[in-house]
């Protein structure tokens, strides 16, 4: 049984009439590194606020190391807090940002300065300490932000879209070490980001948020290969999961407009509505001309073939549908042509089209 | 063989040359420039000159032996009403107005403009909206309930008086600037000194008020001109022993009897407007970039 290090309970958070959360609940493990994954606006950073303590809730609890914090302001909160504008105050140099809030706990100078001098140690910017934030690039900038955090012995980080404001290269830098610094830290950290890349790279666990609501919390090879519902499944992954919107006929063949899928062995609960399947693109196997398939195929003409080197993926027009699917470079068919794919059944996903919930489904062996 | 289309198309450089435009917008300058220094020029000349001179010459005319003693006699002998001690009392006068009213108005102003912009305290829209109509309501309205005020109060024809009256009236506008101002900053600044157990005052005196230095210059510049330059309320709650130098100066020029002394009147004037004119020139470069700063970031 693992410690809980953050328990949101229940909580409201409302501008005006306007409920951005709305009863949302969320336990976080100690030491586990949480990522609230969402498009803009659906209410992440408002939410880290809140467990930051810099929003006023309307309802609900929030405990941070089994001390109920709801009312709690946010110096005394064990949190430390990193947001995409970095933040440093402009006038200090970087030693007095991060001495800054010891300072303000009238901690003693020669402490002050052995916590600045280990937490500079660590995050390798000993030699900018006394230079001031204008003075540094955007990924020294940051770990200084962090650096504000680590000399205050927090026990919870909080990251408010650390990497949107670097360009490509350092973010992938800095993801990287930012996934070492917490493997030495143990610490819990939350991390906000509406980048999926970063969402599988450093989550121990991803909350997938929509509208002020969770759709789904696992760990990311799940929320990838069992997503909860179609927003999830639109959500994640590049190129997108291909969904079908169709109907079951006869119990076992998926039909959707101009396209017709036998899926054997299917067991899906009956739902009065229709169904989606989901494909993600390396579930499907281009099969070679005159190979005989060995479970459901979809067949379709060539729209596209794009090469990203290790890579290729085509796109293929079946019915009223077009799908993605990654294929072997060598083995990439022409634009233009007929193709049969093979569909990995084991793999797929199947959805209730009006509710957008998963339904479970096993195909018979 | 005819140009290229595309050497053609470029056209000829813009700037070379002297087109009839660029002429005429210089002659413009020119004139605006003129017609507002001839006055100045009139007035420095004319300051210098004895008043025989004065009679005799053109108005345009260079002083032939100048001298700086109508300037002497305007600070220490002319007569302002009864009193013949010249400007320097209400010199000392405008500064004891000026300093304090300057100083609480700004102080003041930039701490409601923090405030209203990072706290958004209840009721804090509602407050601002009050300033601003207040602001632009004629300040002409208050001049009687005002004096009422004071007089029930036993503030009247006090320093004190003129000050709270600059620092009422001198308050909306700084607090607007501020504000706008303290708006363009990243609001994570002060979330960042919250998380760092920095308080209200805390996060004001050590993050918020040295990021403030531009718009600190553009608020001084503005409230030291405004209350230096005033003569209304001067006049009106100062009472006699507190008279600004801009009411001492009406007195001056307007209560001589006989021939007028104009070399005395210019040189009475260009010493009243001193303080505003050298705050104009030493802070004319970091003024505009306080507004710039205010603006690009407001
Ligand atoms: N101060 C505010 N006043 C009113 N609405 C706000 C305010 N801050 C955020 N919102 C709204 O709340 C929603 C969630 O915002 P936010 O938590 O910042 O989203 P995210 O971080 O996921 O992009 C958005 O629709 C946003 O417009
Ligand atoms: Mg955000």
């Amino acid at each position: 049984m693992q410690e809980t290090s953050v328990e949101v309970r229940d909580l409201k958070v409302s501008y005006g009439s306007f409920n951005v959360l709305d009863g949302l609940s969320l336990d976080i493990y100690q030491g586990e590194f949480l990522v609230l994954l969402g498009s803009s606006g659906c209410g992440k950073s408002t939410l880290l606020n809140a467990i930051a303590g810099l929003q006023d809730t309307a309802d609900g609890s929030i405990a941070i190391s089994g001390r109920d914090v709801t009312f709690t302001p946010p110096k005394d909160r064990g949190i430390g807090m990193v947001f995409q504008s970095y933040a440093l105050y402009p006038q200090m140099t970087v030693a007095q940002n991060m001495g800054f809030g010891l300072k303000v706990r009238k901690m003693k100078a020669p402490e002050i300065e052995a916590r600045i001098t280990r937490a500079a140690e660590i995050l390798q910017i000993t030699h900018l300490l006394k230079r001031k934030p204008s003075d540094l690039s955007g990924g020294q900038r940051q770990r200084v932000a962090i650096g504000r955090a680590l000399v205050r012995d927090v026990d919870v980080f909080l990251f408010d879209e650390p990497l949107s404001n670097l360009d490509a290269q350092l973010r992938t830098d800095l993801r990287v070490e930012l996934k070492k610094l917490h493997q030495n830290l143990g610490n819990t950290m939350i991390y906000v980001t509406h980048d999926q890349v970063e969402a599988m790279t450093l989550a121990d666990r991803i909350a997938v948020m929509k509208d002020g609501r969770i759709q789904q919390l696992a760990p990311p090879d799940e929320i990838y290969a069992r997503p909860a519902n179609l927003f999830v499944a639109g959500f994640i992954g590049s190129p997108k999961m291909n969904l079908i919107a169709g109907s079951l006929e006869q119990g076992t063949t998926f039909t959707a407009p101009g396209l017709r899928i036998a899926l054997p062995g299917i067991q899906a609960r009956p739902t009065s509505g229709g169904l989606t399947l989901g494909l993600r693109p390396e579930h499907l196997t281009l099969l070679p001309e005159g190979a005989v398939a060995t479970g459901p195929v979809i067949e379709g003409t060539v729209d596209l073939v794009e090469a990203l080197g290790p890579e290729t993926i085509v796109w293929l027009r079946a019915g009223d549908s077009t799908i993605a699917l990654r294929c072997d470079p060598r083995s990439a068919p022409a634009q233009g042509a007929t193709a049969r794919a093979l569909i990995s059944l084991q793999d797929a996903s199947l959805f209730e089209t009006e509710t957008g919930d998963r339904l479970d489904f096993r195909p018979l062996p | 063989m005819t140009t290229s289309p595309t050497a053609r198309s470029r056209g000829s450089r813009p700037g070379t040359g002297l087109p009839v435009g660029r002429i005429g917008l210089w002659a413009f300058i020119l004139l605006t420039v003129l017609f507002f220094l001839a006055p100045l020029y009139v007035m420095i000349v004319t300051s210098l000159k004895t008043m025989d001179e004065v009679r005799l010459s053109s108005i345009f005319a260079l002083p032939m032996h100048p001298t700086f003693e109508a300037w002497r006699f305007a600070w220490s002998e002319a007569c302002t009403g009864i009193e013949c001690h010249g400007l320097q009392s209400g010199f000392w006068n405008s500064v004891r107005i000026t300093v304090p009213s300057v100083a609480v108005s700004v102080l003041l102003g930039a701490i409601s403009g923090y405030a209203l912009s990072y706290w958004k305290p209840r009721g804090g829209e509602i407050l601002f909206a009050l300033l601003m109509v207040g602001a632009f309501i004629p300040y002409q309205l208050f001049i009687y309930p005002l004096a009422f005020a004071f007089a029930k109060t036993g503030l009247a024809n006090t320093l004190l008086a003129v000050v709270m009256v600059h620092v009422f009236f001198g308050l909306p506008i700084v607090t607007l600037i501020f504000r706008n101002y303290y708006a363009g900053l990243p609001h994570e600044l002060v979330k960042a000194a919250q998380i760092d157990g920095a308080g209200f005052w805390r996060i004001f005196r050590s993050i918020i008020l040295p990021l403030s230095r531009p718009i600190l210059v553009v608020a001084v510049i503005l409230q030291t001109t405004g209350v230096w330059n005033d003569f209304l309320f001067g006049l009106i709650f100062g009472g006699t022993n507190n008279q600004p130098m801009t009411v001492q100066l009406n007195a001056l020029v307007s209560a001589q009897f006989g021939e007028k002394p104009y070399n005395v009147h210019m040189a009475a004037t260009i010493l009243t407007a001193l303080i505003p004119l050298a705050i104009y020139l030493a802070s004319g470069r970091w003024f505009v970039r306080g507004i710039a700063a205010g603006a690009v970031k407001g």
